[in-house]
């Protein structure tokens, strides 16, 4: 290549500040791989994303609720009704209420009125991240009018330029993508990198799970994970790629979606998982802590699509279906097999 | 003369100029706005001075009812979150102080940095190497670069800000957040590859 830049201090610096471009991205990654005393540099992306999703603990609600009877209430301007912030702490709440919204303000991502108004593209030089706790979901808009629903427990972390879009993922997304081919898309969740060719399409990357689902449901997007930084995957519509690290990714064709999608439009679908992997779901999902107190339960199957579920619902089908009981006490729930 | 260099290259963006227009005709809702966004990102900054979760989220309280006392002179330089950096800055310092002087230890300014733990409390040189976890290397090499730069260091890649922004949080010029950037990857590098 003509313009390769040399991988200089400045350049790594700026990778660590999470501000390079794709391009450049790729290039310090294969730099950092040259050498094994470098690769402690790309620990950092991952902590720079674990510390922003560890924001939620300063309990921001609270803090203004204190600080806001203490403002001596003179204020010439009107309220914003709370509608008008995203924070989604239940299922109960319809999600077709996102649609109407156009004044997104939610951990960081502000969509600018007069920008809209005047026709312009706001281009942020900074970057933005917004994130979601246990039990919580948020939809955002981004300033390019594409759409990002965050599942529960996760950050995305973005920057929009004139020439490109980038975001970084820690846990499960879906992107609704306003395709401009001048500014590609492009999502890093864990060392999977996936570019969007005008689509819509989920990414799950909880650190826990160690592996990254890419499941696109319209569109065409190109995967390329960090190791094989030259091979990128194309996915259609009806495709899943699976990273597991150390192996090949793992492209599925034509397949059935729901298992990763229907969390979108608010339902909660299970396809042959057991009952540990549906146990962190519904942690994750209700603010939960569900346990499994006989370890032969934990390998029983679940395929299953719940509409608007609410914790009980699903946990009273649950144990229906599997003949075991359940007990809650606060947020511990607790599965077992009945006793005979 | 940096600093009306800075004044030129770094207007807010339309949403900050915005916020702080309604903010500075007192709507509560474009402050509300405002504390919304950078509470948790102050919090945790404040965080790296005190070593308390209180003192924390006491300095960030009271650093935005300052703001709000204040708000119609408010005068930002380069984006309102680099603003809002060092006014929580300014006040931890002064608390630091304070806190300093209750237990008759001196604190000087300059020794800010040493407070700012990026990782470790008190790294080892050999840290950085002996350490088996990627995580816990960067977060050693980061804890022995020099005090200033690891403020420096702090706000752009756990916080993001841009050079400008880095400047206005620490009233240096960019020049100056350049110099500290070069002088933090030095130590950085030497003490990851070496």
């Amino acid at each position: 290549m003509s313009m390769e830049q040399p991988i200089d201090d400045v350049l790594i610096e700026r990778y660590l500040a999470g501000e390079c471009s794709e391009s450049e991205r790729t290039a310090v990654h294969s730099w950092l791989d040259a050498s094994p005393s470098r690769a402690s540099y790309r620990a950092w992306e991952t902590h720079r994303l674990a510390l922003v999703a560890r924001r939620e603990r300063w309990r921001t609600d609270a803090g203004w609720s204190a600080l806001h009877p203490e403002l001596n209430a003179r204020s010439v301007g009107h309220h914003v009704p709370n509608a008008a912030r995203f924070r989604f702490t239940s299922w109960s709440r319809p999600l077709v209420a996102l649609a109407a919204t156009l004044l997104i303000v939610a951990g960081g991502v502000t969509v600018s009125r007069t920008a809209r108004r005047a026709g312009t593209v706001p281009l942020s030089a900074s970057a933005q991240v917004a994130s979601t706790g246990r039990g919580e979901r948020r939809q955002l808009r981004l300033d390019d009018g594409s759409v990002v629903t965050l599942g529960p427990e996760s950050s995305v972390n973005y920057r929009l330029q004139a020439d490109r879009r980038d975001v970084v993922l820690v846990g499960l997304a879906n992107f609704s993508v306003t395709h401009d081919a001048k500014r590609p898309f492009t999502v890093s969740a864990g060392d999977v990198t996936t570019t969007d060719l005008g689509t819509e399409f989920v990414i799950r990357a909880y650190a826990a799970d160690s592996n990254v689902v890419v499941a696109v449901s319209s569109g065409r997007v190109g995967v390329v994970v960090a190791t094989e930084p030259r091979r990128s995957t194309d996915l259609a519509a009806g495709d899943v790629a699976v990273r597991i690290p150390g192996a090949d990714l793992a492209v599925r064709r034509n397949t059935d979606l729901s298992r990763y999608t229907e969390w979108v439009q608010g339902r909660l679908a299970f396809e042959n998982q057991t009952l540990r992997e549906v146990a962190s779901e519904l942690s994750r999902w209700f603010d939960l802590d569900v346990r499994i107190a006989d370890t032969a339960l934990a390998s029983r199957r679940i395929t299953a699509v719940y509409e608007t579920p609410s914790a009980s619902d699903v946990l009273d089908a649950i144990s229906a279906g599997l003949g075991v009981t359940y007990e809650r006490q606060g947020k511990v729930v607790t599965l077992r097999l009945p006793v005979r | 003369m940096a600093r009306s260099l800075r004044m030129d290259a770094a207007m807010p963006s339309p949403t900050d100029r915005e916020l702080l227009e309604r903010l500075r005709s007192g709507e509560v809702a474009a402050f509300e706005e405002i504390y919304r966004t950078h509470h948790g990102a102050l919090c945790d900054f404040a965080e790296r001075y005190v070593r308390s979760s209180d003192s924390a989220q006491e300095i960030v309280h009271d650093t935005f009812l300052a703001i709000w006392a204040r708000r119609e002179g408010l005068e930002v330089q380069s984006t309102l979150r680099a603003y809002l950096f060092a006014a929580v800055r300014n006040r931890a310092l002064h608390w630091t102080r304070h806190d300093a002087i209750v237990k008759r230890s001196a604190f000087r300014a300059e020794q800010e940095g040493a407070r700012l733990g990026m990782g470790a409390a008190a790294p080892q040189p050999d840290d950085a190497l002996a350490a088996k976890d990627a995580r816990a290397a960067i977060d050693a090499a980061i804890a022995l670069i020099p005090p200033r730069s690891r403020l420096a260091v702090l706000l752009r890649w756990e916080h993001q800000l841009s050079h400008r922004e880095v400047a206005e949080a620490m009233a240096i010029s960019v020049k100056g957040v350049e110099k500290l950037l070069a002088i933090a990857m030095r130590s950085l590098r030497e003490n990851i590859e070496r």
